[in-house]
């Protein structure tokens, strides 16, 4: 696809992540977009618990990515600042009925009793921190690794490993409990 | 907390959805407006098609019909195994014997020495009768050149013979003999097996053939009466031999 130039200018390319700041294109972000728009929206759903904010939590994730393509700062990983872009949308779209900032119920969520464990895991890592659970959807539906989960979230790269297992200890006492 | 019920769960959370929202769609919530692909107008465009599917049809067309002489090269239409003609066909001279009318014709060719190898500058003549066509090619040089070492090639006189048919289709008595000579020659003497000789004057070829020669012919009363050639002798306006055709094989043919 050909854009304007302003949007679509030469950046110069990174030789070391570490070191060398750069710009994203438009075209950068729509090859990720078509290549990850899937795990996106499962992060989106899982996020919002209903499909349709879901869509438009994805579409508004990433526009205002492309709207806001010149804060990108270059250092760190692109899809992480696209998931962190979604994950804003996603927490948006439902706080006007989750004014606590718990998470959101989900589509099968009304008949926990009937899906036996996966029902009490599900129930349970909705209950986890906010934190530890969005860094489940990121590792799992994104397949992040830890340093762009910790872009993602805004955290440290070594607070990763200790929030996912901590999530996990924690969904394994709820499904301990849920065995008794 | 088995990893397999976690991601079950997960799945189950989230299950993957066949329906995306195409890029399309963020790229106008984002209020990007793409504009429309700079496109060469139409004829351009057509033209160009047509240029690519022309010449990929006519270059190997092209080759093959000039290798086969059916295209470009074809000049009018000639008996079977002749030379396909590279110039117009030119009437060289016309007539009737005993009530037979005949043309001579000739044009220009490439032609094969034993049919086979690339063609070279030549010149066919046919007779062109009711009876049908009857020709002969032959490469211009080198026998026309006019060397004294070459007078006696059997190219340097040639000629074809036969004879014209009655009502009924078949052969009647008279008959004909053609040929074509370099220009320097005069006429052409005609010896046959039995010692007669026949004088043909010479005439001149068409300028549109371009080629320094001259053609001859004569009629035959009695074509059964001069079946073996020995010999064709061309003398020019001295009397000197000029060009001949025999046998190098049997002394009895020399040209002296």
């Amino acid at each position: 696809m050909r854009y304007p130039r302003a949007l679509n200018k030469a950046r110069p390319t990174w030789v070391n992540r570490e070191m060398k700041p750069r710009k994203a294109s438009l075209h950068e972000i729509e090859r990720i977009y078509r290549a990850k728009a899937g795990g996106f929206l499962r992060l989106a759903l899982a996020t919002t618990g209903e499909i349709e904010r879901a869509r438009d939590a994805l579409q508004e994730g990433f526009a205002d990515a492309i709207r806001s393509l010149g804060t990108f700062r270059g250092t760190g990983s692109l899809e992480a600042w696209l998931a962190r872009c979604v994950l804003n949308a996603a927490r948006d779209s439902y706080r006007p009925t989750e004014l606590n900032g718990d998470a959101p119920s989900t589509q099968g969520s009304s008949e926990p009793s009937s899906e036996g464990a996966q029902a009490v895991v599900r129930e349970a890592i909705m209950q986890l921190p906010r934190r530890q659970r969005e860094a489940v959807f990121l590792r799992y539906y994104l397949d992040l690794d830890y340093r762009s989960i910790a872009e993602a979230l805004g955290m440290e790269t070594g607070t990763v490993s200790a929030t996912l297992h901590a999530a996990k200890a924690a969904l394994a006492e709820v499904l301990q409990e849920a065995e008794r | 907390m088995s990893k397999g019920l976690l991601n079950e769960t997960l799945d189950i959370l989230a299950p993957t959805q066949e329906e995306v929202s195409s890029w399309e769609t963020i790229l106008a919530r984002a209020g990007i407006e793409i504009p429309a692909p700079v496109r060469r107008p139409l004829w351009k465009r057509t033209w160009v098609i047509v240029l690519v599917v022309l010449v990929v049809a006519l270059v190997p067309l092209a080759a093959i019909g000039s290798e086969q002489g059916w295209l470009f090269l074809d000049h009018g239409k000639v008996m079977p195994g002749m030379p396909k003609p590279v110039s117009e066909i030119l009437e060289v001279k016309s007539g009737s014997w005993s009530g037979h009318d005949w043309k001579l014709a000739a044009y220009r060719a490439l032609v094969r020495r034993g049919g086979v190898g690339a063609g070279i500058d030549g010149l066919c003549y046919l007779l062109q009768s009711a009876d049908g066509d009857q020709g002969l090619c032959a490469p211009i040089p080198p026998w026309h050149a006019g060397a004294s070492s070459e007078s006696s090639t059997p190219e340097s006189v040639t000629y074809i013979g036969g004879s014209f048919n009655n009502s009924a289709g078949a052969p009647d008595k008279t008959g004909w003999l053609f040929g074509m000579v370099r220009n320097n020659v005069a006429e052409v003497d005609i010896h046959f097996e039995d010692g007669r000789v026949i004088d043909a004057p010479t005439f001149a070829a068409p300028e549109a053939l371009a080629a320094p020669v001259r053609f001859y012919g004569v009629e035959l009363s009695d074509y059964r009466m001069y079946l073996t050639i020995s010999k064709l002798v061309g003398l020019d306006a001295q009397g000197q031999i000029a060009a001949c055709s025999a046998d190098p094989a049997e002394s009895s043919k020399t040209c002296s």
